[in-house]
């Protein structure tokens, strides 16, 4: 039995309730969130490994945008979670745009129960083995969209970012253990904070 | 001397006299002219207002003002929702050709092509008069015939949006279903029975409220992701929309035809209502007749007499023109569209000779779709 957390965002209560059971029964604790504002919420409050994201949600149920709203509040906030789109939308117009925004996995209602489970089971796996890595071998897997044809120096910007705001999350917005982390001195965190527009979130612990 | 100075003078103050005249008759003429310019295009305008930006009413109205402006000829051919109408206006005067002004609008569902030009010999102001008329009037059709355009462009973007409304729903039921009948093989013991049950207890309100949104968007909507072509007997269908709208029906003949039955019931039931809602109707009449290439179907009654105008008929397949207080005027256009999609067969109305008219549906005789290939 697996004692994951996963965070359920749908609007169709019904819905989410079958969902919910569906993976309690599995063994997965489940908290739910009914719209994008709740989804963030719940995600600041809380530690999930699985986000199982409704792409159409109120007030535009009909369109992609809410799902799309918590992807990149999900970019700018990394968490460290696997998020699983399952949705109704078009998946020509909505899959790219779900995968460009960094979803890990794409499920199209309506979606049988064993490939539901599946692919939870599959980012629980991933997700593992990204823990195992970082604790192993002290790397961190950073996931990016890159433009072509730019050189390496956005790369090395976006990189360089995407792993100051994981670690930065990680450690709770906690300047000393960031800069512990990422093998710099204090210094020179301030400088890449004032760098790439980073703010010290209003709830995160302060002392560094 | 002093007599050639006085007759001079008297000559003198006579011409100014004339001058005077003169002046006073060209600022009579300019006043009396500019009073007819502003008199047609208020008249003009007052046929827009009058007609509610309505092209089929504004074009017959404002032909007699066009030739009090000038105008010679003036030809408008419009294709509308299907049908094509003419209207034609030809002084006997003859046509300055050098001077004609055309205007054309193609739209999916309606065609503009208008010709107006003017009588040979018309100079200055009343060449003046003419060309402002003649450009408010192209530009005021162009204007009316743009917006009905874009109005039907909005009213299926609205329908688009409808339909993802509930699609989105029906996904939403669907993936509760698969579920639902996951949980009911895998529950085995009383306490996960006891849990479902009591999980059910709580959604069934939500769950309830959406399906009764959906059965309401499927009573208006096509049904094209789960029609399939199949081969079905068109007195049988008639018959049974006739009993779901409560209407007796007199079926002569029958065909077997592929359609995308859902759609094509979909059209038929549009049509039928008009039966449904029309006073006097006490049956339906449903005539069947097969030809080698194509199977037609008539649907008339007693309450449909009297002939039918060309205006009449394009206005039936009009979005949004209705003579119901209740109705939206959307039956006939979407059902035409339906029996497209069925079967590409064409909806439309046919005088009959006993002085009766009947919707009459055209359907090319299709083979069976070919298998899916796997």
């Amino acid at each position: 039995m697996s004692t994951r957390r996963i965070l359920l965002a749908d609007d169709d209560g019904a819905l989410r309730e079958m969902l919910a059971m569906t993976l309690e029964m599995e063994g997965y604790r489940v908290a739910q969130a009914d719209d994008a504002e709740a989804t963030i919420s719940a995600l600041e409050k809380g530690a999930f490994d699985i986000l199982l994201l409704d792409m159409g949600m109120p007030p535009h149920e009909h369109d992609i945008q809410e799902g799309l709203r918590v992807l990149e509040w999900l970019q700018r906030h990394p968490r460290d979670l696997k998020c699983i789109v399952l949705t109704g939308q078009d998946p020509e117009r909505s899959a790219y745009r779900a995968v460009k925004a960094g979803a890990f996995d794409y499920l199209s209602k309506p979606v049988k129960e064993n490939a539901l489970l599946q692919a939870v089971e599959r980012a629980g796996l991933f997700l593992d083995n990204e823990r195992r890595l970082r604790q192993e071998e002290q790397t961190q897997k950073v996931t990016l969209t890159l433009p072509l044809g730019q050189g390496v120096k956005p790369a090395r910007n976006m990189a360089e970012e995407q792993l100051l705001r994981q670690v930065l999350e990680e450690t709770g917005f906690n300047i000393h253990e960031t800069a512990r982390a990422l093998n710099m001195n204090r210094e020179n965190v301030y400088y890449l904070l004032k760098k790439y527009g980073i703010r010290r979130p209003e709830r995160a612990d302060t002392s560094s | 001397m002093k007599a050639l100075s006085s007759e001079w003078i008297l000559w003198l103050s006579a011409l100014m006299v004339l001058i005077g005249i003169i002046l006073m008759a060209a600022a009579f003429y300019v006043r009396a002219r500019a009073r007819q310019v502003g008199a047609l295009v208020q008249k003009l305008l007052a046929l827009v207002h009058e007609h509610h930006g309505d092209p089929l009413k504004f074009i017959p109205a404002s032909l007699p003002l066009l030739r009090q402006a000038g105008a010679a000829r003036v030809m408008v051919e419009l294709q509308w929702f299907g049908q094509s109408l003419n209207f034609t206006d030809e002084a006997k005067q003859r046509v300055d050709q050098s001077r004609c002004e055309s205007h054309a609008i193609e739209g999916q569902e309606i065609v503009l092509r208008a010709v107006i030009c003017p009588r040979r010999g018309l100079r200055g102001e009343q060449a003046e008069l003419y060309d402002i008329l003649a450009r408010l009037w192209l530009e005021v059709l162009a204007a009316q015939v743009n917006g009905r355009l874009a109005q039907i462009h909005f009213s299926e973007q609205q329908l688009k949006r409808y339909e993802l409304f509930y699609k989105h729903d029906l996904k939403n039921l669907a993936q509760f279903m698969h579920l639902l009948s996951g949980q009911m093989r895998r529950c085995d013991t009383p306490d996960c029975s006891h849990a479902l049950l009591e999980r059910l207890k709580k959604v069934l309100p939500d769950l309830e409220e959406r399906a009764g949104r959906i059965l309401q968007h499927l009573g208006k909507q096509s049904a094209d992701d789960w029609s399939a072509v199949e081969e079905v007997s068109l007195g049988h269908l008639v018959k049974m929309e006739a009993r779901a709208l409560d209407l007796p029906v007199e079926v002569e003949g029958d065909a077997e035809v592929y359609v995308e039955s859902v759609t094509f019931q979909h059209g038929l039931r549009n049509v039928m209502e008009n039966f449904k809602h029309h006073p006097g109707t006490r049956h339906v009449r449903a005539l069947i007749e097969t030809t080698p290439q194509k199977v037609i179907l008539r649907l008339t009654s007693d309450a449909l007499t009297g002939r039918l105008s060309e205006m009449e008929r394009a206005r039936m397949f009009e979005p949004f023109w209705t003579t119901s207080r209740s109705g939206m005027g959307l039956g006939l256009y979407i059902a035409r569209q339906n029996f497209h999609k069925a079967c590409r067969a064409r909806l439309d109305v046919e005088q009959l000779d006993d002085n009766r008219w009947a919707f009459v549906i055209v359907c090319p005789r299709l083979g069976a779709p070919a298998p899916a290939q796997s």
